[in-house]
């Protein structure tokens, strides 16, 4: 009867090694799954960055601070996972990663694709208190990562930057462009007006400015948002008048400038996150910020 | 007869261990309920490092994992397998270390936790030099129970006594390859598929095993019969044991690891059905005749109630697992209501009835009646009620998704019923509290009586 035992310890070890063998370890034989080269945005096979210097340091930020319990980083090729994040995973941009972070639940969004989509002005206002550009969200706050406020990060707070303004970098190597968001702006044309200038248009980009655009121009388009002291440069006064002068005053102006968002600012491209109507009707509403001074 | 099995427990041992387990239940469920909080008010407790919404998220998930389960399945083990061999502990001085290694590294796991250290994998977030401890713990619980079957004075080697072995010997090998590899060697996309592979398999290979050991020891006691088939035993066990170790590639599906890794994964998930529905059989086959037993039997309740969720689980889970579920509901909460069918829904109700059966024996007195069932139905009501507003939740947010919905839309979108998971999630940390009351009742009286 003893015997019976043994054959159980056996089988135990022989099924699990099996297993461990199969899906562990011949996966890791292929060639394919240690690759360093991905292809990038133009089509072309480039090879992947290491990360180095503030960048791996602040992995280690981000590994310590649990970013990744609320983050993924990896988009997936269905469920419109490309539209809302950016290009689909390709095994090379992991290679270098040593433990992975692919995740596992999006309490937050996807940050494969994070470099480049804020500036750092923007992460560092987001991390102090990301209520102040991104009101209603449920992220934790990291004022531990500051001293004092977000216009004076710690020497971990700017490490954590420098790592998320790597991420998703490398498809955009050699296509001329810093990052995916710099790509994809350069793509989004200005789009004719899709809605008219109706009150219930008004009504409506009040709505959307409320949730998206207040917490750096201020509820009263008056640049003076909760996030607008820490940015730099700050954020558009819409109440003078000025801003359509300097950009331009045709619609479909002012339209790219929000679609495409704002090179070297904070102004994000919102092309990815509003529709081409939500954004008509964000612009007929910051237009009446104006008209009120004028009128 | 029975009064010489008995004599073979230590009883002190095994009431420390579950009094213990049921402690580290009770803070690790409660600290679940101060995180479930800050899903709809996102201020509250949020300034303070230690008690960041990551940190917090591991020590319930550890806490749950490793300081309520395994305190539980090695207390209930000490009582089990001393009888099922008919003679004492191999090493009970051995059970006494493991006692205060393990709560050592249970206490040094959470402090590493609030101080923000941890290595970044799901499941193994516990520091490497905690790591090495843990196999020490596990090598001399191993050294303790082989011991004891091996020198066993019973022929018979009953079906708890296989799962239990197999158990060990799959967590100790487990542990080393998902703990250490995807940290030092394993990068990318392979760290991925032995990541997935191992906490995949802390569900399958560690809590699976131990659990259903357990499940296999009261059910018939509960219900005065033998189990059903030994044949069905046999069965479940090997079916369970080739199957699952290929499962783990399913939450990386979709993801860049090779494609015939993760349709191996769900292949081998959907084939789960063979061994879960094998035991399920076996324990419903046990029942037949003794059904009345549901009414009398809290410990056959929680069995039987146990065994039910484990079937849930076990169906759902190879359907999540088909690429057309993933689509919608990975990364959402859906996956966090499966996970706690499994751990909660199976896996503690088998250690409740294990405690419902012992604790009687080992404190000389038997349990409140009352309260054993206000713990059974406030926690039976209040994990639907989670479990059902977790799928919802899951669907809600991954179809809007899809949609194309602004990601904050989705998050206010499935707001309200987060507030109800919390809700319900103290109904349940209340139904521990209850049970953690009722064993330390239920020992003082025994002990004044005396």
């Amino acid at each position: 009867m003893k015997r019976s035992g043994n054959v159980i310890l056996i089988a135990g070890f022989g099924f699990f090694l099996l297993g461990f063998v199969v899906v562990g370890i011949i996966p890791w034989l292929q060639p394919k799954q240690s690759t360093h080269t991905i292809i990038n945005l133009k089509g072309k096979p480039e090879p992947v960055n290491e990360l180095t210097g503030l960048a791996a340091k602040g992995r280690l930020v981000y590994i310590h601070e649990g970013c990744w319990v609320c983050h993924s980083q990896f988009v997936r090729p269905v469920s419109g996972e490309k539209q809302y994040y950016g290009p689909v995973a390709q095994a090379g941009t992991y290679n270098y990663q040593l433990p992975m972070l692919m995740g596992k639940r999006r309490i937050g969004p996807d940050l494969s694709d994070e470099g480049g989509k804020h500036t750092n002005d923007w992460q560092y206002a987001h991390l102090y208190d990301p209520n102040s550009v991104s009101p209603g969200t449920i992220m934790q706050p990291y004022p531990w990562l500051f001293h004092g406020s977000a216009a004076k990060p710690t020497k971990r707070a700017v490490e954590l930057v420098a790592y998320l303004q790597t991420l998703g970098t490398d498809v955009a190597e050699g296509t001329g462009y810093k990052s995916y968001w710099q790509y994809k702006a350069a793509k989004v044309s200005a789009v004719s007006a899709v809605v008219s200038n109706t009150p219930q248009a008004v009504q409506e980009g009040m709505k959307i400015y409320n949730a998206n655009c207040q917490g750096c121009h201020g509820i009263k388009g008056d640049g003076n948002g909760p996030a607008a002291a820490s940015l730099k440069p700050s954020p558009w006064n819409f109440t003078t008048g000025k801003w359509i002068k300097k950009y331009g005053s045709s619609d479909k102006d002012i339209y790219a400038r929000i679609a495409q968002g704002v090179p070297h600012t904070s102004m994000p491209e919102w092309a990815t996150t509003l529709k081409p109507n939500q954004i008509w009707q964000v612009l007929y509403y910051i237009k009446t910020f104006s008209q009120k001074k004028t009128a | 007869m029975e009064e010489s099995l008995d004599s073979y427990v230590d009883k002190g041992l095994v009431k420390t261990y579950l009094f213990t387990a049921v402690i580290w239940l009770c803070i690790a469920t409660t600290v679940g309920f101060l995180l479930s909080i800050k899903f709809w008010w996102p201020a509250f407790l949020n300034n303070i490092p230690y008690l960041a919404f990551p940190r917090l998220q591991m020590i319930h998930v550890n806490g749950v994992a490793f300081a309520w389960l395994f305190t539980g399945f090695f207390g209930i083990s000490y009582y089990y397998v001393p009888r099922l061999t008919r003679q004492k502990l191999f090493w009970v001085g051995g059970a006494w270390i493991l006692y205060f290694l393990w709560n050592f590294i249970v206490v040094a796991a959470v402090i590493s936790f609030l101080l923000g250290d941890n290595k970044g994998l799901p499941y193994a977030e516990i520091p490497i030099w905690i790591n090495y401890i843990v196999v020490v713990a596990v090598v001399i619980y191993a050294i303790n129970i082989f011991g004891t079957i091996f020198t066993r004075r019973e022929n018979q080697l009953y079906v708890s006594l296989w799962y239990l072995m197999a158990g060990i010997v799959w967590s100790a090998l487990n542990y080393i390859i998902g703990n250490w590899i995807p940290y030092y060697w394993a990068t990318g996309t392979e760290g991925a598929m032995l990541s997935g592979f191992y906490f995949h398999n802390v569900v399958g290979m560690m809590v699976t095993p131990l659990g259903l050991a357990i499940a296999y020891y009261v059910l018939p006691i509960g219900t005065d019969k033998p189990i059903y088939s030994h044949k069905l035993s046999i069965i479940g066990f090997f079916a369970l044991a080739f199957i699952y170790p290929f499962t783990g590639a399913h939450h990386y599906l979709y993801s860049p690891i090779p494609r015939w890794v993760q349709t191996i994964s769900i292949v081998t998930s959907v084939l789960l059905i063979i061994p879960v529905w094998v035991v399920i059989t076996n324990f419903f086959g046990t029942m037949k005749g003794k059904w009345t037993k549901l009414t009398e039997s809290i410990p056959v309740k929680f069995v039987i109630l146990g065994s039910v969720f484990y079937l849930l689980t076990c169906f759902q889970g190879p359907m999540q697992s088909l690429r057309s579920m993933q689509k919608i509901i990975h990364f959402t909460d859906w996956v966090v209501g499966h996970a706690h069918m499994a751990l909660y829904g199976a896996f503690s109700l088998f250690i409740f009835a294990g405690i419902y059966v012992m604790w009687p024996i080992i404190s000389g007195k038997e349990m409140d009646k009352k309260l054993g069932n206000w713990h059974f139905w406030l926690g039976f009501v209040g994990f639907s009620i989670m479990a059902m507003v977790l799928w919802a939740a899951g669907l809600i947010q991954g179809i809007l998704w899809i949609a194309q919905v602004p990601f904050l839309n989705t998050v206010w979108d499935i707001q309200p019923y987060w507030v109800i998971r919390t809700v319900a999630g103290a109904m349940m940390v209340l139904s521990f509290f209850v049970l953690l009351y009722n064993m330390w009742k239920t020992n003082k009286e025994a002990v004044s009586a005396d």
